[in-house]
């Protein structure tokens, strides 16, 4: 027979008394942007809730202490503002919180919450790392200062690409062809390391980090055939679209890498990073200020 | 017809007839349509991805599962993208942690957790390979990547670390530092030991050994220094390994050393070699792995005068020699990432397992997949195979090396193998036939002369669960895993996730999902087989798990909607840090 739930035994239970609990920020309305983009960095959630039980827990994994909340989720989609896409919806729902202390929150209050996930079982545990009362801040003025965050990290990561980029410019792809692994490349690829390359033609429209390029000239471009499990970020290119590109030269690839490809006039973007909505030219131009 | 007595009669005789008939016919129909009852097993078999995880569409192949022999209903099973999904940079667990699938008893429940310490910086936890330690430590080795943007070649670095399963309160724990590059890491702890293990991993850029060879840590304490390195043989390269510890602390390893004067696109010739050493207090007294050679044995499969067939001195004693096995098939991938032949899967030379027998530390099984043909004695044909699964039994008891096939499944990859202490063996492995994949498991009585073959899975077309080749080559991953307590069989594999494929299968997440709103996928499946019940205790369990899950499903419906209370004002001023 099958052990009931009501038998599992406690010491299942996650501990959560036991060790230092990593203190979670306070954020405010009036909080700079970039502590926003700390908290989304940290979290794998965040959503709007109610606190509705202290030292409490709707997880099997995770023992009633003083470091547990429970807390309702809003009911209405639009305040859960990131959550893993494989999971059932959070909306309207009781979940575990692990914070610093329980006894800092009163029942009711209401909260942005930034968390990351500690177990799933007949129900969802989460650890808080950054809250915000929700008391006094309107689902408009959350969207705003959440979107103000992200475009944050989208301006850093443009900042980034340029940096590590020989040249920078935007691009129509012509032309995409598929890489034939030859003897030579097989002989020198490393087991189950071997790269499946392609080679796109690209038309520069503007430079905006020159190298020995020119507009309007063509420029040929490496890039992964295909994600993979381990590069799950390679870029994507497809005939006729039009990207802001950062490339880098081929030569400037490992050996493995290369694969015996010959490296002269050739370039190569490594990751999704590297191959940017056109529109993202506005940040190239905000970052080079 | 109106007379009451001759209707009596009839409705008695119609309601004895049905009885006679559910006696006769129905009861024995049912007890032959469930293996586990007429082979005197007690079957298990769950779907593991967690209720709150039915909308997953991610695939999880190459499972790996652990068993807390401290306490046997603690177990872990890991698999690929588990509580993190890197192509939607979309995750359950925080950037420094990877999750795990665990079970506190003994299979029936199962929880996501995010226990596996990784480098903030990095992107994949992969290949990754658990054991528990004597006092219930988990341990973990994986391959990771790291997010920095010039890094093409993945595996690059290899970690070694605790998985502190019991605890969420800090994570400010210890997060192991990258030690070299290998690739599929392999954790072995001895059970009877305390918070010790041993990790093996073996790579062709091993530059921290110097070139091909093992490379493996003695820990103590979690953390990993430099490795021990030991060349494998003079010019060959090594995928992977497998090892087996016993509870004298024989230590046995089993690898394809796979020469390179062949080209890289067909089978190319390798010896199986196994190697064995002795475990001591510390690291010092496993420098080596020189118990064994290979010139006391004689390869049954060549003829004594084959080139290959000279016995050598270099390390280890080969099982096979020049075998014939699929090398890296990475370059005859097609314009849509997908590999040939056999659903998507054959690729290395990494394909075997290996056991020790619990009752003789000097005998061991182990099996592996070649592409030999026509050598197996009584065997008709495997000249149309991709691959060939042998399951062979070694043993030097009384000084002389002997090995002899016991078992040979055709187009079957993805060996596990264990053994019970009555002495069963379990070979469970995955099955191309007919362009369909299915998962067996064959168990043998205590002589090893009769199999019973238990399907964990019905036949299952590669086509089915959408399959991007570039995102999650290969199909099913390269491995599935086993264990043992006792006499019960515990392990896990990979498979498409459509329930009328799997109908002896639970499920914790919402399978009436699956094929309608949430597409099939690969999922990590655990299974149970308890060889040593009574039919009684079978079928009363079959009864009771029914019961048990009608029971769940009636909990979850009625249970009370969620109360909001009346909002009160917060105690927390802004811009005030709580606690």
């Amino acid at each position: 027979m099958r052990i009931p739930i009501v038998a599992l035994p406690l010491v299942c239970s996650l501990s959560v008394g036991a060790q230092a609990m990593p203190q979670a920020d306070m954020l405010t309305a009036s909080s700079p942007v970039g502590a926003f983009a700390h908290a989304l960095a940290r979290s794998t959630f965040a959503f709007t809730g109610v606190v509705t039980a202290l030292r409490e827990s709707t997880s099997r994994s995770v023992s009633p202490s003083s470091h547990t909340l429970v807390v309702l989720v809003r009911n209405n989609v639009d305040t859960i503002f990131r959550s893993p896409g494989g999971m059932r919806s959070l909306s309207g729902r009781s979940i575990t919180l692990v914070v610093d202390r329980a006894t800092d929150f009163v029942v009711g209050t209401p909260f942005l919450f930034f968390a990351y996930g500690v177990a799933v079982d007949n129900g969802i545990a989460l650890r808080a790392v950054a809250l915000l009362p929700a008391t006094r801040i309107d689902r408009t003025t959350m969207s705003r200062l959440l979107a103000a965050a992200l475009d944050s990290q989208v301006d850093s990561a443009v900042r980034d690409m340029v940096e590590r980029s020989t040249a920078v410019f935007t691009g129509t792809v012509e032309s995409i062809l598929t890489v034939t692994p030859t003897d030579s490349m097989v002989r020198r690829a490393p087991w189950q390391g071997g790269l499946a390359w392609r080679q796109a033609t690209v038309r520069i429209g503007r430079l905006y980090k020159a190298h020995d390029l020119s507009t309007d000239s063509v420029v040929k471009v490496m890039f992964l055939a295909a994600a993979t499990r381990e590069r799950p970020d390679a870029p994507v290119l497809a005939v006729g679209t039009s990207h802001l590109v950062g490339v880098r030269r081929f030569s400037s690839l490992t050996p493995s890498d290369r694969a015996g490809i010959a490296s002269q006039g050739r370039y190569v973007v490594i990751s999704s990073g590297d191959v940017r909505p056109a529109s993202d030219t506005v940040r190239v131009l905000r970052a080079s200020r | 017809m109106s007379d009451p007595v001759l209707i009596k009669t009839r409705v008695r005789r119609y309601l004895y007839g049905g009885i006679l008939c559910v006696a006769v016919v129905l009861i024995p129909a049912w007890v032959f349509s469930r293996p586990e009852l007429w082979h005197g097993f007690k079957i298990d078999i769950v779907d593991i991805v967690p209720w709150e995880w039915s909308a997953d569409v991610t695939v999880h192949p190459e499972p790996t599962i652990a068993i807390s022999p401290s306490a046997p209903d603690t177990i872990a099973v890991s698999a690929y993208l588990i509580g993190r999904n890197p192509a939607s940079e979309e995750s359950f667990c925080s950037s420094e942690f990877g999750g795990v699938l665990m079970s506190f008893d003994g299979g029936a429940n199962w929880t996501l957790r995010c226990p596996l310490p990784k480098p903030a910086d990095s992107k994949v936890l992969g290949d990754l390979s658990l054991d528990f330690t004597g006092d219930g430590k988990l341990l973990l080795a994986s391959y990771i990547t790291k997010n920095s943007s010039d890094v093409l070649i993945p595996r690059v670095q290899t970690i070694v670390g605790w998985a502190e399963y019991e605890t969420t309160a800090s994570t400010e724990r210890s997060v192991p530092s990258p030690s070299v590059k290998v690739d599929q890491p392999f954790v072995v702890a001895s059970p009877n030991r305390v918070s010790q293990a041993f990790v093996v991993g073996s790579q062709q850029q091993l530059t921290t050994c110097g070139g091909w060879g093992l490379a493996w840590w003695w820990t103590t304490n979690g953390s990993a220094g430099p490795p021990n390195c030991v060349s494998t043989r003079e010019g060959t390269a090594v995928m992977a390994v497998r090892f087996a510890l016993a509870s004298d602390g024989r230590l046995y390893g089993l690898f394809f050393a796979v020469r390179p004067d062949e080209t890289n696109a067909n089978p190319g010739p390798a010896d199986l070699v196994l190697v064995r050493g002795k475990l001591g207090e510390d690291a010092s007294a496993v420098a080596s792995f020189d118990d064994l050679h290979d010139d006391k044995l004689l390869d049954p499969w060549i003829g004594a005068d084959d080139p290959c067939a000279v016995p050598d001195s270099e390390l280890g004693s080969r099982l096979r020699n020049c075998a014939k096995v699929p090398k890296d098939a990475w370059q005859q991938r097609g314009p849509d990432g997908c590999l040939p032949n056999m659903g998507f899967q054959v690729r290395n030379p990494n394909q075997f397992a290996l056991a020790i027998d619990p009752a003789q530390s000097q005998t061991v099984y182990y099996a592996y997949a070649d592409r030999t043909p026509g050598l197996a004695e009584g065997e008709t044909s495997s000249a149309v195979d991709s691959i060939t699964l042998r399951l062979a039994r070694w043993s030097d008891v009384g000084g002389v090396q002997q090995t002899q096939e016991l078992l040979v499944v055709h187009n079957a990859l993805n060996p596990a193998i264990a053994v019970t202490a009555s002495g069963r063996i379990g070979l469970a492995y995955q099955q191309w036939i007919g362009d369909e994949w299915r998962t067996h498991m064959l168990i043998s009585d205590e002589n090893h002369a009769k199999w019973a073959n238990v399907p964990l899975t019905d036949p299952s077309p590669a086509s089915e669960p959408g399959y991007n080749c570039g995102f999650s080559s290969p199909y099913l991953g390269d491995y599935i895993d086993l264990a043992v307590v006792d006499n019960t069989f515990y392990g896990t594999f990979s498979a498409n996730n459509n329930p009328a494929r799997n109908p002896n299968a639970r499920y914790l997440r919402d399978k009436s999902m699956l094929g309608t709103s949430v597409a099939y996928t690969i999922d990590p499946f655990f299974f149970k087989i308890e060889t040593g019940a009574s039919r009684i205790s079978i079928v009363m369990a079959t009864i009771g798990s029914r019961l048990t899950s009608l029971f769940e499903r009636l909990r979850w419906w009625m249970r009370p909607p969620p109360i909001l209370p009346p909002v009160r004002g917060p105690r927390i001023v802004q811009g005030q840090r709580p606690g």
